[in-house]
């Protein structure tokens, strides 16, 4: 972990030498915004001001007074929200998430995969994401280490959470299911998760009789079950791809064993079984896709899904699993979710600070509130109507998409990739 | 009276043919009827024997027992002019996967009309969004696909759903069949798929010159020759700009009037396509990216073909993984939200589609005579957070 953070802090430095320090202190004001800080009231006639990539203040007009030399930006009564935090992604990792030369990886690091310069970030921008946790793949039943970065130009490390550890990747169900390797079976995926946590226990137990000083009893180091030794002391929460009811109840029987922290991802029959989750108050991050099926465990897949959990009492999230469900469609992801009778309420709160809890990110993000990141989203509408687009999306105090740039545009539409021949229809700005 | 039980059972299937159904009035504040009444506010639809009986701006006289339905919209039911629904199942498992015959890349004698399964769960699946019509088509790999057909998606029986067979012959280009077939002898190279296109489509330009009574019975030649002689369709799926040129390309080598499926970059060569007289089904634009091919994808796709004036229908496309369909109603709900004006846009999912694949005379719109086939919304038909109240095929509601 020191030289994680070491790596953290010398990219923090290299960033502050390279950017003027202007940029960093920038105070911006959003006045006359109608803001949705989700863990309060929505505030019509609104001031949020921002000042070194934070919030530094929130509320009404009558209430916030605009710092003096504060760039003024006029929302002109437009819907500012928290940025979309996404718990599933495969941003800047596609044919680089599914390492199958073996199905226990718990020391690989997606990081390693991860191409910072993916032009789909651009376009999940776009979207309005701000922040995600890209993940292995599920072929694996372990399928490795997850980031969670914000969606900020630089280098993969530069991109990284501060302070974050990123989640475990793991899968049950059909994915993880070989014709010709193992498990081929639905027992042997499990009885291998379960060997694993018993063998990450047994090397904790040597590792720690073995004490600091001495290194003849001291097991030689093992990459991968010293991450599920994060897990188990709960540093690392497991990010568990599942679908089917069955599968999702192997997962629950797992954790009664283990006792690691878990975020159900996906989850599409986890409806079936909404009063046992909301018993155990599992985190459960949901895809709501647009058609049945693609496969078995995707068959039963519901548009009241997400309203039935609810129901059941439970906060859940709603992810983009990109490029599954496009990042630029993940706000519809919530609008769908109403149209299947979840509350508008329960829906934002699905991509804002419910994700940021089960990222363990929600005392930094999620939410507009004084001290938190400054990760915001400009809409010209209801964001969860057709009609709407995202105008703005701003990370860290620093605007990263803006709508009414013919070239950034681009990255909501399409065709990016041939900018010069596009045939702009124009926009009013 | 004693009843004999054979006419019982003919009583029984006679019932079964002509299902006794009420007339039905539908009230809506807004319809829009993609036919020459236009949009209408307040309208009221008066239904029966499966037929739409009158369309009026004004109240009006109903037989006694007339059931009544009332909606915000009313659309009519909505065409899908290229979907797998039906052949390509949900499952996603060779059990259920009828689309794509590996063993021949040159299957023009393949007809989806013998993969088409009624009870496929991805049918009533996009029933519920509304789509009642839909034009499936096979697989996008082989470079003769084979044969399409119209259906309505309500129905136990493919022949009954049934609104026209052979509609078009499905050719594709690009991506797909090259990677298909490259291990099996099949194509590997993009000029290789187009010569065996051109190869077939010239073995039975001959093969239509010899002699009717000695020439060998040959169904891909005889359904080849129809598609040369006009009476099916040609549809050429391309993505790729250079892809659609080599539509344009094999289509004026032999007189056809291309249809250009997908079209991803259609708008990059659009006065080529203009010049050839094509029409675009469009590509779903919530497609993937997958392959380098849709790279371009554009969601304002629709709205620069209407600014082109380049004739489009929507659709529904090929899944190949999660979800396993697209939905038509939300392709041309991101075409409207994207610049596309919303009538032009339910025109091309109803009225233009009708018109394209010759069935206009029974589907396409709201008017007196036709299939009452109409969608029922309690909102804006395409916010997303609006709700279908009732789909309506041949007069009975089906959801």
């Amino acid at each position: 972990m020191n030289t994680l953070f070491s790596c953290l802090r010398w990219g923090a430095l290299v960033f502050g030498l390279l950017s003027p320090p202007l940029v960093m202190a920038q105070t911006v004001a959003f006045t006359n915004a109608t803001l949705y800080p989700i863990t309060d009231k929505v505030i019509d006639n609104g001031t949020l001001v921002i000042r070194d990539g934070k919030i530094a203040a929130i509320g009404s007009a009558s209430e916030v007074t605009v710092p003096k030399g504060a760039k003024i930006v006029d929302a002109k009564g437009r819907i500012i929200m928290p940025g979309i935090v996404d718990t599933h992604s495969h941003l800047g990792v596609a044919g680089d998430h599914g390492e199958g030369s073996a199905t226990l990886n718990p020391e690989l690091r997606i990081l390693d995969s991860f191409w910072a310069a993916d032009p789909r970030i651009k376009v999940a921008r776009a979207g309005g994401i701000t922040v995600s946790n890209v993940m292995p793949g599920s072929g694996n039943v372990i399928g490795g280490q997850t980031i969670y970065v914000k969606l900020r130009d630089g280098t993969a490390d530069e991109m990284l959470v501060q302070g974050s550890v990123g989640g475990l990747k793991m899968a049950n169900g059909e994915n993880p299911k070989g014709d010709d390797k193992s498990p081929n079976t639905r027992m042997a995926a499990a009885a291998l998760a379960r060997q694993e946590y018993y063998d990450a226990i047994a090397y904790g137990k040597k590792r720690k009789a073995a004490g600091e000083d001495d290194d003849a009893k001291t097991p030689d180091l093992d990459l991968g079950l010293n991450t599920l030794l994060e897990v188990l002391d709960g540093k690392r929460i497991v990010h568990h791809h599942t679908h089917r009811s069955d599968d999702i109840m192997t997962v629950l029987r797992l954790q009664d064993e283990f006792g690691f922290r878990l975020v159900l991802q996906h989850g599409i029959e986890s409806y079936k079984l909404a009063e046992e989750l909301a018993k155990r108050d599992v985190m459960v991050s949901y895809i709501l896709l647009d058609s049945p099926g693609g496969k078995h465990e995707a068959t039963e897949t519901r548009l009241d899904g997400p309203a039935q959990l609810e129901k059941a009492g439970l906060e859940i999230a709603l992810h983009s699993d990109d490029w599954v469900i496009d990042s630029r469609f993940l706000l519809r992801a919530a609008a769908l979710a109403v149209r299947g009778g979840m509350s508008r309420e329960g829906a934002l709160r699905a991509l804002t600070i419910n994700p940021a809890k089960m990222l363990d990110l929600d005392k930094q993000l999620g939410s507009l509130e004084v001290g938190k990141d400054a990760d915001l989203v400009l809409f010209d509408g209801d964001p969860l109507s057709l009609y709407t687009h995202v105008r703005q999306t701003w990370i860290d105090g620093q605007k990263v998409y803006d709508r009414s740039n013919k070239e950034q545009r681009l990255y909501a539409t399409g065709g990016f990739r041939v900018a010069e021949r596009y045939p702009h229809l124009g926009e009013e700005q | 009276m004693k009843i004999s039980s054979k006419r019982l059972l003919c009583l029984l299937a006679a019932s079964l043919l002509l299902p006794v159904q009420a007339a039905t009035l539908i009230k809506a504040d807004k319809l829009y009827t993609s036919g020459e009444q236009g949009v209408i506010e307040t309208a009221y639809i008066l239904i029966d024997e499966g037929k739409i009986q009158s369309v009026s701006d004004s109240e009006i006289q109903i037989p006694a027992g007339t059931e009544i339905l009332t909606a915000k919209v009313v659309l009519p039911g909505l065409i899908d002019s290229h979907t797998l629904v039906g052949i390509n199942g949900a499952y996603n498992v060779s059990a259920d996967q009828d689309a794509f015959e590996q063993s021949d890349p040159t299957g023009a004698e393949y007809r989806v009309l013998d993969s088409f399964n009624p009870a496929e769960k991805l049918i009533e699946h996009v029933r519920k969004f509304g789509t009642t019509t839909i034009h499936v088509t096979p697989q996008p790999f082989a470079p003769i696909g084979g044969a399409t057909a119209l259906f309505k998606t309500h129905g136990d029986v493919a022949d009954q759903m049934l609104l026209k067979n052979n509609a078009a012959m499905l050719f594709n280009l690009g991506e797909a069949p090259k990677s298909a077939f490259r291990s099996s002898g099949g194509p590997g190279t993009r000029m290789a798929t187009a010569a065996r296109i051109r190869g077939e489509l010239y073995k039975a330009r001959e093969w239509m010159e010899q002699d009717e009574d000695k020439r060998k019975p040959d169904l891909a030649m005889q359904a080849l020759a129809n598609v040369l002689s006009g009476e099916m369709q040609a549809i050429f799926t391309a993505h790729r700009e250079d892809d659609i040129g080599t539509a344009l390309r094999i289509a004026r080598e032999f007189g056809l009037t291309p249809l250009i499926n997908y079209g991803t970059e259609a708008y990059l060569i659009r006065d080529e396509l203009k010049q050839a007289g094509a029409t675009v089904i469009m590509a779903p634009t919530m497609q993937r990216p997958a392959g380098m091919e849709k790279w371009n994808t554009t969601l304002e796709a629709a709205a620069i073909m209407d600014n082109a004036d380049i004739p489009f229908v929507f659709a529904g496309g090929y899944e190949g993984y999660v979800p396993k369909a697209r939905v038509l109603l939300w392709e041309t709900a991101v075409a409207i939200a994207n610049g596309l004006d919303k009538q032009k846009a339910i025109e091309a999912a109803t009225i233009v589609p009708a018109r394209l694949w010759g069935i206009d005379k029974q589907v396409g719109s709201i008017e007196t005579g036709k299939d009452a086939d109409l969608v029922l919304f309690d909102g804006d038909p395409f916010e997303y957070t609006t709700h279908v109240k009732a789909v309506l095929i041949n007069g009975e509601q089906v959801h």
